[in-house]
């Protein structure tokens, strides 16, 4: 009988420790202070295994640990992109935060993380390293210092307009495209096709919209209002006017899988020759090596790509924006040495231009070597945005980035189709984009 | 002589329960840990949270019924409730109308029928993320099965119909008006489970085909029907990733639903927003779940 009972209680208790058990998550956090003296860390990261960013991070990553080794060690944790800002945000809450965090949602950065002091402040650390402050652009320095002088992400130093591709054995204009205004490029267009995306957020053809809206008077300016305080009127003349020519763009230019079509579609359409011109940032560039052939179908050849900044000479960037990484308030003293050492890696003049070399861009601080302006030259479309980036180029951020996450990422993709389709006027689609905005953002 | 009636010994019964009650709490202890844990204070916290507003992070502040106010004078929503209403009538009528169907033709257990069992089981094994993404191609505009076929007899027929409206609505119901393999496994164990003399009874007393179908083994797998109508409706109004993944509520907001509405709130950050939209679905549930029970008087034996 005790037997019995004693069975039963060891039964009963397997039973509660295994539910308590799975309430318990894994920490996210691990540091390894070995006997070494080798200071250790991992980070959940985006750019990793088949991510198109890890081609480049990965390698930067263990250049890294190779310069540092007995010293700073990185172990990255894959963790896909799509997941990476909510896992952020469930770290966060288990207080499991990494010590070195790549970025996240940056709404949650602005309204939750920095306001509560989740973050390591790190303007000291730039006022120790002036030449790393240096390379930094003005305007995100400003936007991520805040009233009390502190810094929690680190400014971006590199600035990456997108703008468009173009197929040249389709589409081959003689004209320096940026520097002609929307309506000519339109009737320069003709008939050729554009591939567009409705699916997902609408990426493609947000990156098009934005590009409208800062043609128009006063459209920069209302993009760049959009950073600190969500649009949420669509109806304004501006953004109408934009989407009147997004309408007939879409009814005469878009190629044939455009409505329903992801981001993987519209690329997919460009890179098999149903559409001649895309919009994307030069990390696409990638696409158009020789080694991602496989990708290539009816005779495209990445040769053949183009790039350029969309006409009026805009480049859809944000300056005025927190950078990619930040320090965990709760990170030790060596985590901390740890994270500041690759900050200033990462930082370093040869890092840029390596990344500038793999992924775009321009630092406008920094005085590149001889040998990154002549690599530079090597990728066409990288050289194409290069040489369009220059003092006149007009930055202005995704609209996709300043109206509220709900309408960017669900209500536009729902009504670009019925625009399309002309089911919606110009006047109705920014209509309902209010009315769904304002309900988003209603108190 | 009247027989010897033995009064049952309760005393005994009593004594032998007031000995193991505490085997009995123990046992019940994990079951009632988990109930907490995981079901009774996420429903709490989501009833009072949707009387706050709370960005999920920092300390919800209540603001009354504004969440409601504001859901109740939101399109979007009121579309979202309008298909909910035709999507749980179709649910009611079509869905758990082939369900049984099917039930009962595979109940006639002629040749190939538990193969045929078996087949249509097998969309229920693939993921309905999987089944949204077979569906985009489905309808697909360029190179979609459908049309594909329509333009062999119309070359110009041109109809997005996850795009399109009104299409979108009858393009998401296809998604999943024929998977109704719960409701036949359901209906068919209850067919099973008729003893052989009722029908053999029904029989002698002259009872043709169709009257035995109509009045011995429909009503006796009401129950069956019942819970076959519960989790019909029940997934209709958690119904999320058919719509996710093919129209993501569109085209406007013709196939707009709860679910999607609470995930589009949670992006923005507004969980006592979302928290209201739980609420509502959760009371939706109970309601549509009270009204099949007296319908289908579900509590009701009959054998």
């Amino acid at each position: 009988m005790k037997k019995k009972r004693l069975l039963a209680a060891l039964t009963a208790g397997i039973m509660l420790v295994s539910a308590g058990c799975g309430a318990s998550g894994g920490s996210g956090r691990e540091t390894d202070g070995g006997a070494s003296g080798e200071i250790s860390i991992t980070i959940p990261s985006y750019k990793t295994g088949e991510n198109v960013g890890a081609v480049f991070f990965e390698p930067q990553v263990e250049r890294f640990n190779e310069k540092y080794e007995g010293q700073y060690h990185i172990e990255l944790e894959n963790v896909t992109e799509d997941m990476f800002n909510d896992q952020m945000k469930q770290l966060a809450q288990q207080k499991a935060l990494p010590p070195l965090v790549q970025g996240g949602d940056k709404e949650w950065l602005r309204t939750v993380v920095f306001p509560n002091g989740m973050a390591h402040d790190i303007s000291g650390w730039l006022e120790e390293n002036p030449d790393i402050k240096a390379l930094m652009l003005e305007d995100g320095i400003d936007y991520c210092t805040g009233e009390d002088g502190a810094i929690y992400s680190v400014p971006l130093a590199t600035v990456r307009p997108t703008g468009f591709f173009y197929n040249s054995a389709l589409w081959n204009p003689e004209e320096d495209l940026s520097s002609l205004t929307m309506d000519e490029f339109i009737s320069l267009i003709g008939d050729q096709k554009i591939a567009f995306s409705t699916a997902e957020n609408a990426w493609v053809s947000a990156l098009f919209l934005t590009a409208l809206i800062a043609d128009q008077e006063g459209g920069v300016e209302l993009l760049n209002s959009g950073i600190d305080e969500k649009i949420t009127d669509f109806n304004q003349p501006v953004i109408v006017a934009a989407v009147e020519k997004l309408q007939s763009l879409l009814q005469n230019n878009a190629s044939a899988n455009s409505v329903g079509a992801a981001y993987p579609d519209a690329a997919n359409a460009f890179m098999s020759g149903q559409a001649s011109i895309i919009s994307n940032g030069p990390w696409m560039s990638t696409d158009f090596e020789e080694t991602n052939s496989a990708n290539w179908s009816n005779g495209f050849d990445g040769a053949d790509v183009r790039a350029s900044l969309f006409p009026g000479q805009i480049g859809i960037a944000q300056t005025r924006s927190y950078g990619e990484w930040w320090i965990s308030a709760d990170a030790t003293e060596d985590e901390i040495e740890l994270a500041e050492a690759f900050l200033e890696f990462i930082y370093s003049p040869e890092e840029l231009e390596a990344y500038l070399l793999a992924e775009g861009g321009d630092a406008p601080n920094l005085e590149y070597s001889e040998s990154f302006v002549s690599r530079q030259g090597e990728t066409q479309v990288l050289a194409d945005l290069a040489a369009d980036t220059t003092e006149e180029t007009v930055f202005a951020p995704c609209i996709l980035d300043v109206i509220p996450s709900s309408v960017a990422n669900s209500d536009l993709s729902r009504l670009l189709p019925s625009l399309a389709d002309g089911t919606y006027t110009a006047e109705e689609f920014c209509g309902l984009l209010t009315t769904a905005a304002q309900e988003a953002t209603a108190e | 002589m009247p027989k010897k009636v033995t009064k049952p010994n309760r005393m005994s019964k009593n004594h032998w329960e007031r000995r193991n009650y505490k085997w009995i709490y123990l046992f019940l202890l994990p079951t009632t840990v988990i109930f907490l844990m995981f079901y009774l204070v996420p429903v709490v916290q989501v009833f009072v949270t949707s009387f706050t507003k709370w960005d999920g992070f920092n300390e919800p502040v209540f603001n009354g019924i504004s969440n409601y106010k504001n859901l109740f004078t939101s399109s979007a929503f009121l579309i979202s409730l309008k298909n909910l209403f035709f999507w749980s009538l179709i649910a009611m009528f079509f869905h758990v109308g082939f369900g049984t169907l099917v039930a009962f033709v595979l109940y006639q257990r002629k040749r190939g029928w538990k193969v045929t069992r078996a087949v249509f089981m097998i969309p229920n094994v693939i993921s309905a993320a999987a089944w949204a993404m077979i569906y985009r191609f489905f309808f697909n505009d360029n190179f979609g099965i459908l049309n594909s076929i329509i333009r062999m007899i119309d070359p110009d027929f041109d109809i997005q119909w996850l795009y399109q409206s009104p299409w979108a609505f009858w393009a998401v119901t296809l998604t999943w008006l024929f998977y109704a393999v719960i409701v036949t496994l359901l209906v068919l164990g209850d067919l099973m489970n008729i003893p052989q003399e009722l029908n053999e009874a029904a029989i002698i007393d002259g009872a043709g085909g169709w009257q035995l179908i109509r009045y011995i083994q429909l009503p006796l797998c009401r129950s069956a029907i019942a819970t076959g109508v519960i989790c019909s409706l029940t997934s209709r109004i958690t119904m999320y990733e058919q719509i996710s993944l093919t129209t993501a509520g569109g085209p406007g907001n013709d196939t707009m639903s709860l679910p999607i509405l609470l995930v589009n709130a949670v992006t923005d950050y507004r969980y006592g927003y979302a928290n209201a939209i739980g609420v509502l679905m959760f009371v939706i549930g109970l309601i549509m779940m009270g009204v099949i029970n007296k319908v289908f008087r579900i509590n009701e034996t009959d054998y």
